[in-house]
């Protein structure tokens, strides 16, 4: 119940394109919000902390939020969210992260740290405690209650001018309005991979319990995040991105559009019905998604765009500085 | 943006007018007959919706969703692209788009020309009607998904599964067709066909020179092939509540017809068992009537104005009660006629129902709201501006999931006409609208209509309980001005009898799962619930406003005051009474006059009863109930609503009310002697009180007090404590708003069944590596049979093909026939029932070992002797390398065999209901223990190792339904016995199972193997209903969070939630 948006540059020569990568996602998601007010979201990749290798964490702080939705600002909350984020230097500190700098904005933590060891380990340690809402070297997630316009002021989104995110707005169906629950979903424990999506799994609990088995944690009742730890999982056990959209397609049920993000690369898939919408538009420099035309026309007003929309049952991907862009199909 | 305009038009500015105005101002402009220029259109929605002038609108750039729609007559010439929907439902004139179009371009087309100069996106064309749509490009999957008439022309390549499910029209491409739709069919195109094409391209300057390929509806899946018999009414006492036996009559009945038929059954009504309703609440003060100081009703203030939330104009209902939707079709003309005079008499609001507004019909009712459903079926947008309101139908709460349906019996030429579709198939409507797709699209098809209207009307959702919780916050994000919900117990005209029966929640539950779902977004009161679905008189509607309702809505009821007997023969056409039936000389039994009379007072007497009750609780506006006035009667009342507890209140009421009753002259209580109904909803004792009120003047004040009196009586509780819990007390919830139905009668949906031990997610192939495959049987359907080893050997060998043709298999000791006896080239599947003395035999797929639930020692196996041979079970050791091996456990073995079961690497958990399964029709003489499937689905969750083992149950399954409820509390396939040995033509008989030989008189094998499949056919339809309801494209993806129970007994002992119950969720 809402709307996607995808965005990816295909190579670094300069652009012709006028605006930056955050204010075009946000665009478009503006272009649709009439398909979800509750929440907006996106998942930017931003340049890698070249220095010490060094990776971006954010946490959702609980704390935070709960002033948030009660628009209280008095001491005794300010001190819980002081405590909450000491407590999240100490887990840190505990498990060999080393805290360069860190800002909070809007309810959540952001953090650079250097890191040497493997993320899904370190995430496997701290997730049942601490809220990660994205790890990687450049991914960072932003999600909040709120209007796209509003929250892109909030968090400085227009100022990201990277290779390429994704993005999303949320109308609420099965689980609640809150940060935590609006999209984008990180493949927890995956470094700098994010999905948004459009739709509904409905065989969502047979699915969670299976992933839970096989030892995946979930923080929220949301059928997004499902997809993500679904990805997450099937790259655990060796598959390639392609391969796990592939797959998704047998395993989720349901009416879905989603796409996934990675460090240089936007995928999609689709389920057998094509019930919710994706139209994609491409030229020499860009690949522009959205729930709908109107959403990519924002960005070029007055033009007639030769837009598509993919297949029942198919997957694909676009990688950067690689042309080849197919739609794939899934077993029927 | 610069363009050429000229200088006699006048010239809109979407850049810097609102999308609101500027149609306001197209009408305006439209009306003077004057030419339209629109600059700067940047993809904005429903531009041009609802313009009815044959004006010309030229739009210099790209337009968004609906541009045209909902038209009759203009010119319009979209220079660029156009979003979704482009001429929703034009009645007449022409578009001409230079670009592209988004998907279902031309949807629900009613007549005129759309011309897409470019591609065109998916499904352009569904339920189109009349008309032309030309691609000059390509066009995406689906192009005329469901259309019923008019001409698709695309001179590009068409995409997958072109023509899916067409009823009628024409499809021509002139490029490569990639797949056809199924009952779709490529024809050579005649002369005239393509003369006619020809001169269209050249109309609007198109050349072409390619051969065209015309793409019809092949007709295989218009009607149903063989009817179902008529049948006898049988009273709902003899298959419903606590005393019914399991295979009762009905249930019996069931199983023979569908081994007649070979699909799903269709009836109408409401649900026929008991449910938990409005008779097991009471009123929290005895509300005694003095005839001698009557109350005064006038004084009680009962108006009730609905849908002004978003600035239309408001319904104004002299009392909060409105009419159900009933479409003509259903109905007949005059019984819709007399349903608007009555509804005018009584100062309320009729509804169209499905399929268009009848012109007479309008003209008598003086509030009428349109009902706009999946197949847009005579939807247009003369009548919605001749409506009151509109609504838009979700689903409906006798069969969530279903579109409307109309058997071709009641489908006339004229009704075919209005409603634009071909005469002479069983029409089942869309179960999806095309454009609604989940509450984002919704919002976007409010928007279309309220431009078409010019914001002037409320926008209501008709919606069936279920997900109600969920749904209800989407209804009023997107704005929606009164939701019409509808309960379990509303009725239908025609629909999947299993839908009717099992899918949906009680009435009582969907309003407190409505009022829980606002609440917890803070929306409490904010929107108008008008709750149907059962409800019968002002008591009802008393309890249903204290409850949190503002109006309620009836449609049964109506036809009962009208005549209706309750035969539930409305899909047949039958009707005895000339109300749901198109035959003239039925119809004609109808007295219009007469009728329209006795629904008016039956309505005046609903008034009266509801001041009557206001008053009597110390209120003077009805809007003041509220729950402090109600007690629950049954601890099923209270725990669904949350009332009281209180059964003292029965017992004081109606004993109180007894004696009133027998001092009076009325001797309604037992007026007639015949047998009950053969709906628990619509008793007797239901339709004798709503007849009475339909008879009554609403100044006879004394015997307005009699049946007052009687319609306070409560019922006794169909669910008292003996009643153990009961897969009929199971329901399930249906996709509706916040997940997508997968269209029950159409779409694809897998009961593929794999049984092995483990299922897995899946796991991706890669070059260098190897999966050891474990052992596994693949079935067809999740359905296996037993209990035949000792059957007549024809019963055998007939079933046995039967299993091997549909894909099933036997459970058994012995295999039903000799391997080599087999014919059909299909391999017949075989578990064997493996019992201390028998030996294991190579030949079976699985050897699934019993246990002796009276041994408690901990040997797992051990025959009558005592002598256990734990070796075998210990080592398992399969005689094959595919062959599965299996325990069987009850509820007493169950705590050692699981374990062993897990350790020893057992692939199958047979769990038995029953005393035991290899006891010769057990079936009959068990009652049947539902805890041990959830004691084995806890037990094996608690270890982690869901899933590690196949789980396959027996006992008491009857239906498809049985097994969908299976497969949902996580069985990988369920086991029938008695039922397949009723479709046999075996006869119940005592404890036994009785099956004619003497070959004179005893079905010969062709017939029996018929009976077979067909009875396995229609099963696995029901289950995959059921399972696409849920919103499933496989009957293994149904959860246990899809179902629900109606009775505390049922609830715990399948450890599922109540339909509606305290049970509040995550924060909001």
């Amino acid at each position: 119940m809402c709307a996607i948006a995808g965005l990816l540059f295909k190579h670094d020569l300069s652009r012709n394109f006028n605006m930056t990568t955050g204010e075009a996602l946000t665009e478009i998601l503006d272009a649709t919000l009439h398909r979800g007010p509750d929440s907006a979201g996106w998942a930017l990749y931003k340049e890698p902390l070249k220095k010490d290798n060094l990776i971006r964490m954010r946490f959702l702080l609980t704390a935070k939020e709960l002033t948030q939705i009660q628009k209280q600002e008095d001491v005794e909350a300010e001190s819980k969210v002081e405590r909450e984020i000491k407590k999240i230097r100490k887990q840190l500190e505990s498990l060999n992260v080393t805290v360069i700098d860190e800002a909070v904005i809007g309810c959540t933590l952001s953090v650079h740290a250097s890191y040497k060891g493997d993320i899904l380990h370190l995430t496997r340690s701290f997730e049942k405690e601490m809220l990660p809402i994205s790890i990687g070297e450049s991914l960072d997630i932003i999600k909040d209650v709120g209007h796209p316009r509003e929250l892109a002021r909030k968090y400085s989104i227009n100022n990201f001018n990277g290779s390429h995110g994704i993005a999303h707005i949320r109308l609420a169906t099965e689980s609640g309005v809150r940060p935590d629950t609006a999209h984008p979903f990180w493949a927890c424990g995956f470094s700098d991979i994010a999905t948004v999506h459009n739709g509904q799994i409905t065989n969502y609990w047979i699915m969670r319990r299976r992933l839970e088995r096989k030892g995946m944690a979930f923080q929220t009742h949301n059928d997004t995040e499902l997809i993500a730890v679904y990805l997450a999982y099937q790259m655990s056990v060796g598959a390639d991105l392609e391969d796990a959209l592939k797959a998704s397609l047998d395993d989720l049920d349901g009416t879905f559009s989603y796409l996934v993000a990675t460090k240089d690369s936007i995928g999609y898939a689709k389920d057998k019905l094509a019930a919710k919408p994706m139209v994609k538009y491409e030229n020499d420099e860009m690949i522009v998604i959205s729930s709908e035309e109107v959403g990519i026309n924002r960005l070029f007003p007055g033009k007639a765009l030769e837009t598509n929309e993919p297949a029942p049952l198919s997957y694909g991907f676009w990688r950067r500085n690689l042309h080849q862009i197919k739609d794939k199909k899934g077993d029927a | 943006m610069s363009a050429t305009i000229e200088p006699s038009t006048s010239v809109i500015d979407l850049s810097v007018m609102p999308i609101k105005t500027a149609n306001e101002v197209i009408r305006g402009y439209g009306a003077a007959h004057q030419d339209i220029e629109i600059i700067n259109p940047d993809a904005k929605h429903y531009i041009a919706v609802g313009l009815i002038n044959p004006v010309n609108v030229s739009i210099h750039g790209s337009a968004g969703y609906f541009c045209g729609g909902l038209s009759d007559g203009p010119y319009i010439e979209v220079k660029n692209n156009v979003s979704w929907g482009v001429g929703d439902n034009m009645l007449s004139g022409t578009i001409v788009v230079g670009g592209n179009a988004g998907a279902i371009a031309g949807e629900a087309l009613r007549g005129g020309n759309i011309v897409i100069k470019g591609n065109m996106g998916s499904r352009a064309g569904q339920v189109m009607k009349k008309g032309t749509l030309c691609c000059v490009g390509n066009s995406s999957f689906m192009a005329g998904y469901m259309m019923y008439g008019g001409r698709i022309i695309i001179l590009g390549n068409s995409g997958e599964k072109v023509g899916e499910n067409m009823a009628s029209g024409e499809i021509y491409v002139g490029g490569t067709i990639q797949s056809l739709g199924s009952d779709a069919v490529v024809v050579e195109p005649s002369d005239s066909d393509l003369k006619s094409i020809d001169e269209f391209l050249r109309n609007f300057g198109i050349s072409f020179n390619g051969k065209f390929q015309k793409v019809v509806c092949d007709g295989k899946d218009l009607t149903y092939g063989k009817p179902e018999p008529n049948l006898k009414r049988i009273p709902f006492t003899k298959f419903s509540g606590t005393n019914s036996s399991w295979w009762n009559e009905k249930v019996q009945e069931d199983i023979r017809v569908k081994s007649q038929i070979g699909r799903y059954r269709v009836r109408g009504y409401g649900t026929s068992r008991h449910v938990p309703n409005f008779n097991d609440i009471a009123f929290k003060q005895d509300i005694s009537f003095d005839l001698n100081a009557p109350v005064n009703n006038s004084k009680v203030e009962m108006r009730t104005f609905i849908g002004s939330r978003n600035g239309g104009k408001a319904l104004d209902l002299s009392m909060p009660l409105l009419i159900a939707p009933m479409s003509l079709g259903a109905l007949s003309p005059k019984v819709k006629v007399a349903l608007g005079i009555a509804s005018t008499l009584s100062g309320i609001c009729e509804n169209t129902g499905e399929g268009g507004m009848y012109s007479i019909e309008r003209a008598e009712a003086r509030q009428l709201i349109a009902q706009c459903l999946s197949g847009r079926l005579g939807w247009n947008i003369h009548d919605m501006r001749r409506s009151d309101a509109l609504e838009l139908y979700i689903s409906q709460g006798a069969k969530p999931g279903l579109g409307g349906q109309l058997m071709a019996a009641k489908l006339t030429k004229e009704i075919a006409e209005m409603r634009g579709i071909p005469h002479g198939m069983d029409l089942r409507s869309p179960s999806r609208h095309p454009d609604i797709l989940g509450g984002d699209d919704l919002i976007m098809k409010v928007l279309e209509l309220r431009e078409a209207v010019g914001w002037r009307l409320p926008v209501s959702l008709k919606l069936g309980g279920g997900r109600t919780r969920d749904d209800i916050k989407i209804a009023y994000k997107d704005g929606i001005d009164f939701v019409e919900l509808d309960g379990l117990q509303g009725g239908t005209g025609a629909g999947s009898s299993e839908v009717i029966e099992y899918v949906g929640i009680p009435t009582i539950s969907a309003l407190m799962e409505a009022i829980d779902g606002l609440d917890e977004i803070d929306a409490g009161g904010k929107l108008p619930i008008v709750l149907m679905g059962g409800i019968q008189s002002g008591v009802d509607a008393a309890k249903s406003i204290a409850l949190g309702a503002t109006a309620v809505g009836i449609g049964t009821s109506m036809l009962i005051a009208a005549g209706c007997t309750g035969c539930m023969q409305c899909s047949s056409g039958k009707c005895p009474v000339g109300l749901t039936t198109q035959t003239p000389e039925l119809v004609d039994r109808f007295d219009i006059d007469r009728e329209a009379i006795n629904m008016h007072l039956y309505l005046e007497s609903f008034r009266w009863q509801l001041a009557a009750i206001t008053s009597a609780l110390g209120h003077s506006k009805v809007h003041e109930l509220s729950k402090d006035d109600l007690v629950a009667l049954t601890p099923e009342a209270a725990a669904l609503t949350r009332l009281p507890y209180k059964p003292e209140y029965k017992e004081f009421s109606n004993k109180n009310r007894g004696k009133k009753l027998s001092n009076s002259s009325d001797s309604m209580a037992d007026s007639s002697k015949d047998s009950e109904t053969g709906s628990a909803n619509f008793p007797k004792s239901s339709r004798d009180i709503i007849r009475r009120m339909s008879r009554t003047a609403a100044d006879d004040i004394q015997s307005q007090y009699h049946i007052l009196d009687r319609a306070l009586q409560s019922r006794d509780n169909p669910f008292l404590p003996d009643r153990p819990a009961h897969l009929d007390d199971v329901v399930f919830l249906s996709a509706a708003l916040t997940r997508l139905v997968i269209d029950p009668y159409r779409e694809d949906c897998s009961t593929k069944t794999k049984i092995t031990r483990q299922v897995e997610i899946t796991q991706i192939k890669r070059a260098n590596q190897s999966f050891s495959a474990s052992p596994a049987v693949e079935i067809e359907q999740p359905f296996l049979f037993t209990g035949f080893d000792t059957a007549p050997a024809h019963i055998k060998r007939a079933l046995a093909r039967a299993v091997a043709t549909c894909g099933c298999g036997y459970v058994g000791r012995l295999p039903l026939v000799d391997k080599n006896e087999i014919k059909s080239g299909r391999k017949s599947v075989w578990f064997q029932l493996v019992m201390a003395e028998d030996t294991p035999s190579v030949e079976a797929d699985a050897l699934i070992y019993m246990t002796n639930s009276n041994d408690m020692t901990g040997s797992i196996c051990a025959d009558k002797n005592g002598i256990c041979k734990e070796v075998n079970l210990q080592n398992p050791k399969r005689l094959h390398s595919n062959q599965l091996l299996g325990l069987c456990a009850d509820s007493k073995t169950l705590p050692t065999v699981l374990p062993h079961a897990l350790n020893k690497g057992f692939d199958i958990l047979l769990i038995d209901t029953t005393s035991g399964i290899t006891k010769p029709w057990v079936e009959l003489k068990s009652n049947f223990d539902l805890t041990v499937i959830r004691d084995a689905i806890f037990r094996l969750r608690s270890m982690n190792m869901e899933e590690e083992i196949c789980l396959i149950n027996f006992g008491g399954l009857r239906s498809g339904t049985d097994v969908a409820k299976s497969l949902a509390l996580n069985c990988n396939a369920a086991i029938f016995g008695v039922a397949m040995a009723i479709a046999l033509g075996g006869t119940v008989n005592g404890n036994t199972i009785e099956f004619l030989t003497d070959s004179n008189q005893s079905l010969d094998e062709e017939s029996l193997y018929n009976a077979a499949v067909n009875w396995i056919k229609g099963s696995a339809q029901e289950a995959a209903i059921i399972a696409r309801c849920a919103g499933k494209t496989n009957v293994h993806n149904l959860e246990p969070e899809d179902m629900r129970a109606i009775s505390i007994a049922t609830s715990e002992a399948l450890g599922l939630s109540l339909t509606s119950g305290a049970v509040k969720r995550q924060r909001f």
